[in-house]
C-alpha cells in the first residue's frame, strides 16, 4: 500500500470516527500509522483542524480527539455520546457476559478472538445465569431485539457489534472475530468511571467518620 | 507394501507436504487456525500430529508433545521444563581438574598435566552450553508457560516459578567470579587464559541475558497487572449500572470533554498481584544485584588487564572489549591531538555489556596508570571537575581530556 494512495483514506476513516487498529484494517493502515513519519504526516493534517492523533493507552489503535471543545462540541457529541457514551452501560454489560461466558480471568481486549459458537454453547449450558444476561442485553438500546433463541440474540449482538466496529471478522471464518482498538476508549472510561466513583466514595465515607468524630 | 508402512509414508508426506506450518507452530507454540490453513490443519489433526486445547481457545492448534520432542531433539534445541541449573557440581569438577593438572605439571607429567587441561577445557566449554541452555528454558519459560496460560492465578504459579529459576540461574552464575576464578588459575598462563579470560566472558553475557529475560518478565507481568485492573473496574463499573436499575444513559456530567481527550498512561508498578508489592520488590532486587554485580564483573576485568599487562609479554594479552575500547581511545587521542573520554564511549562495542560512564573513565584512567613512564609522557590530561556544594566540597570529576604531546 503507498502513502499517497492510503493518506486520504486514513484521514477520512479518523474524521469518521474510526479507531484504526490491526486488527480492523489488515494492518497496512496500522502499521503505517505506527511509523513516525507517518503519524506526523497525519498529525500535522489533522492539527489544521484542531485534531489531533492519538493512539490509545495500549498501542492497539489510533484516533483522532480534539484539541480543545470549543467550536468542535457537535462533532464530540456525535462521536462520544452517540457511539460510546450513550452506549457505554450495553458496552460494559456485553464485556462482562463475554468474559462470564468465556470463564476466562481477562475481559476482551482489542486483538483478541471471539467464537460465537463457543458463546452460544456456554449459554446453553449454563442454564438460567447467562440467559438472564443476555436477554438483559437484549433490552438494551444498543443490542434491542426481540428474538427468543439464545444462538440468534447473540448474533444480533455480535452484528451489533460489528456494526459498531467493536469486532471484524475474521477471513473465512464467519463465526470467529476479532475484537477491534476501539474497546480501547471503553476501557479507558470504564477506568474513569472507576477511579471517579471510588474517590467519591471514599470522600463521603471520610465525611461520616468526620460526622461521627464530631 | 504393509499397511504399517504405507501408513508411515502417507504422514511423511503431509509432514513435509505442510513442513512449513509444522515449522511455524514449533518455532512459536501455537497456531491460530484460519481460511488459509484451515486445511493442512484438518489434514494434520487427522493424523493426530495436533491438538486443540479447547479450554483456551478453539481456534488455537498446538503440536503433540511426540512431536514436538522429535523435532527438538532432531535439531538439538530441545529445552527442558525443569533445568538443573545447580553449577556447584561444575565448580567442585573444574576444581579437582586444576588439582590433577597442576599435581601433574609439578611431577612433570607434561602427557597427564595435557590430558587434565583438555578435560578442564571440555568442562569449561560444557558449562558455558548449560548456562546457554539454562537461560534459554529460562527465555522457553517466560515466552511459552507463562503467556499459555490464562488465569491469574496459573500466571501467579508460572512467574513464581519463573523468580525461583532465574534466582537459581543467578546465584549459579555468582560462584564462577573472577576473583574466584583468578585465584584457581593462580599464575598458570593456560589456566589464567581459561578461567579468567574465557569464563568471566560468557559469564557477562549470560548475566547481561537475565537481566533481559528479567525486563521481559516485567514486561508480561506488568500487563497482566494491567489486565487484573481491567477486570476489577469493569466488574466495578458492571455493578454500578446494574444498581442504578433501568438504563441511564452517560452524560457529559459524567464524563467531562477534558477526560474524553485525556489519554494517559497511569503509573502501574510491574507485579503479579494488584495488592502485593512482594514481587515487584523481589524483580527490582534481582535486577539491581545483577547489574551491580556486573560492574564489579567490569571493575575486576580492568583490573585483570593491569595485572596482566604487567606480567605477561603483550602477546598473551586476552583483552576485554572494554580493554580494546581503552586502545582505541588512545589511539584516537594520538591522531587528533585531544579527546575526551566522556565523548569516547561509542569505541565501546555496542554488542558488549552496557558499561557506565564511571566504569568506562575508570578503565581509562587504569591503563593510563599502568604505562610505562616513557608511555605516559605521550600525553598529559586535564580534568574537567566540579566542587559539589553537599559533599562538602569534594570534586566530582566529570570528564578527562588527554593531549598527546608532541615531541
Amino acid at each position: 500500500m503507498n502513502h499517497s494512495t492510503t493518506f486520504p483514506v486514513v484521514i477520512n476513516r479518523l474524521l469518521a470516527a474510526e479507531v484504526i487498529c490491526e486488527s480492523s484494517t489488515k494492518g497496512e493502515e496500522f502499521l503505517l500509522l505506527k511509523t513516525e513519519a507517518f503519524f506526523n504526516e497525519v498529525d500535522r493534517y489533522l492539527n489544521k483542524i484542531n485534531l489531533k492523533l492519538k493512539e490509545t493507552p495500549d498501542g492497539s489503535g489510533f484516533y483522532a480527539a480534539y484539541l480543545d471543545a470549543s467550536g468542535h462540541e457537535i462533532e464530540i457529541r456525535r462521536y462520544f455520546r452517540e457511539d460510546v457514551m450513550h452506549s457505554l452501560q450495553p458496552l460494559v454489560g456485553v464485556l462482562q457476559f463475554i468474559k462470564s461466558a468465556q470463564q476466562k480471568d481477562r475481559p476482551l481486549r482489542p486483538g483478541d478472538t471471539l467464537n460465537i459458537s463457543e458463546i452460544i454453547e456456554a449459554v446453553e449450558r449454563s442454564g438460567v445465569v447467562l440467559q438472564d444476561e443476555l436477554d438483559y442485553l437484549s433490552r438494551s438500546n444498543l443490542f434491542k431485539n426481540t428474538k427468543k433463541k439464545t444462538s440468534e440474540q447473540v448474533e444480533v449482538i455480535v452484528k451489533r457489534l460489528v456494526q459498531h466496529q467493536y469486532l471484524v471478522e475474521r477471513s473465512g471464518r464467519p463465526i470467529v472475530y476479532i475484537a477491534t482498538g476501539k474497546w480501547s476508549l471503553v476501557y479507558e472510561m470504564i477506568a474513569y468511571i472507576n477511579d471517579h466513583q471510588n474517590s467519591e466514595d471514599s470522600d463521603a465515607e471520610l465525611e461520616d467518620a468526620q460526622g461521627e468524630f464530631f | 507394501m504393509s499397511k504399517n508402512r504405507q501408513a508411515t509414508e502417507d504422514l511423511l508426506k503431509a509432514l513435509y507436504k505442510h513442513r512449513a506450518l509444522i515449522s511455524l507452530i514449533h518455532q512459536n507454540g501455537y497456531a491460530i487456525e484460519d481460511g488459509d490453513n484451515s486445511s493442512a490443519i484438518t489434514e494434520l489433526h487427522s493424523y493426530r500430529t495436533l491438538w486443540r486445547p479447547n479450554t483456551v481457545d478453539s481456534d488455537e492448534v498446538r503440536l503433540t508433545q511426540s512431536l514436538s520432542s522429535t523435532l527438538g531433539l532432531a535439531v538439538e534445541e530441545y529445552v527442558a521444563r525443569d533445568i538443573d541449573k545447580d553449577m556447584g557440581g561444575y565448580l567442585d569438577l573444574i576444581k579437582r581438574q586444576i588439582d590433577g593438572y597442576q599435581a601433574a605439571k609439578r611431577s612433570a607429567a607434561y602427557s597427564d598435566s595435557e590430558t587434565y587441561l583438555n578435560q578442564l577445557s571440555e568442562t569449561v566449554y560444557n558449562l558455558i552450553e548449560h548456562l546457554a541452555h539454562a537461560v534459554k528454558s529460562t527465555w522457553y519459560n517466560i515466552d511459552s508457560q507463562f503467556r499459555y496460560v490464562q488465569t491469574i492465578e496459573s500466571k501467579e504459579r508460572e512467574a513464581q516459578y519463573l523468580l525461583e529459576s532465574i534466582k537459581k540461574l543467578r546465584n549459579g552464575l555468582s560462584i564462577f567470579n573472577t576473583t574466584e576464578m583468578q585465584r584457581l588459575a593462580g599464575s598458570d598462563a593456560k589456566l589464567f587464559r581459561l578461567l579468567v579470560s574465557r569464563l568471566p566472558n560468557n559469564i557477562a553475557i549470560f548475566r547481561s541475558e537475565i537481566v533481559e529475560v528479567i525486563e521481559r518478565l516485567k514486561d508480561l507481568l506488568f500487563e497482566m497487572k494491567e489486565i487484573q485492573i481491567q477486570s476489577r473496574a469493569l466488574q466495578f463499573v458492571h455493578d454500578l449500572f446494574r444498581k442504578k436499575g433501568d438504563e441511564s444513559e452517560v452524560d457529559e456530567k459524567f464524563f467531562p470533554i477534558e477526560m474524553i481527550n485525556r489519554i494517559e498512561n497511569r503509573a502501574v508498578r510491574a507485579y503479579p498481584d494488584v495488592d502485593a508489592v512482594v514481587d515487584q520488590q523481589l524483580l527490582e532486587g534481582i535486577v539491581t544485584k545483577l547489574t551491580s554485580q556486573r560492574r564489579e564483573e567490569h571493575e575486576r576485568e580492568v583490573e585483570c588487564i593491569k595485572v596482566q599487562l604487567s606480567e605477561t609479554p603483550t602477546s598473551e594479552i586476552v583483552e576485554s572489549a572494554v580493554g580494546q575500547a581503552v586502545t582505541l581511545f588512545f589511539e584516537r587521542v594520538a591522531k587528533k591531538g585531544e579527546a575526551s573520554v566522556s565523548d569516547s564511549r561509542d569505541l565501546i562495542p555496542e554488542e558488549d555489556v552496557p558499561i557506565s560512564a564511571e566504569v568506562w573513565m575508570f578503565s581509562v584512567m587504569a591503563r593510563y596508570n599502568i604505562m610505562q613512564d616513557g608511555d605516559r609522557k605521550c600525553f598529559t590530561l586535564r580534568r574537567i571537575a566540579e566542587q559539589d556544594h553537599y559533599f562538602n566540597g569534594v570534586h566530582y570529576v566529570e570528564d578527562i581530556f588527554f593531549k598527546a604531546v608532541q615531541e
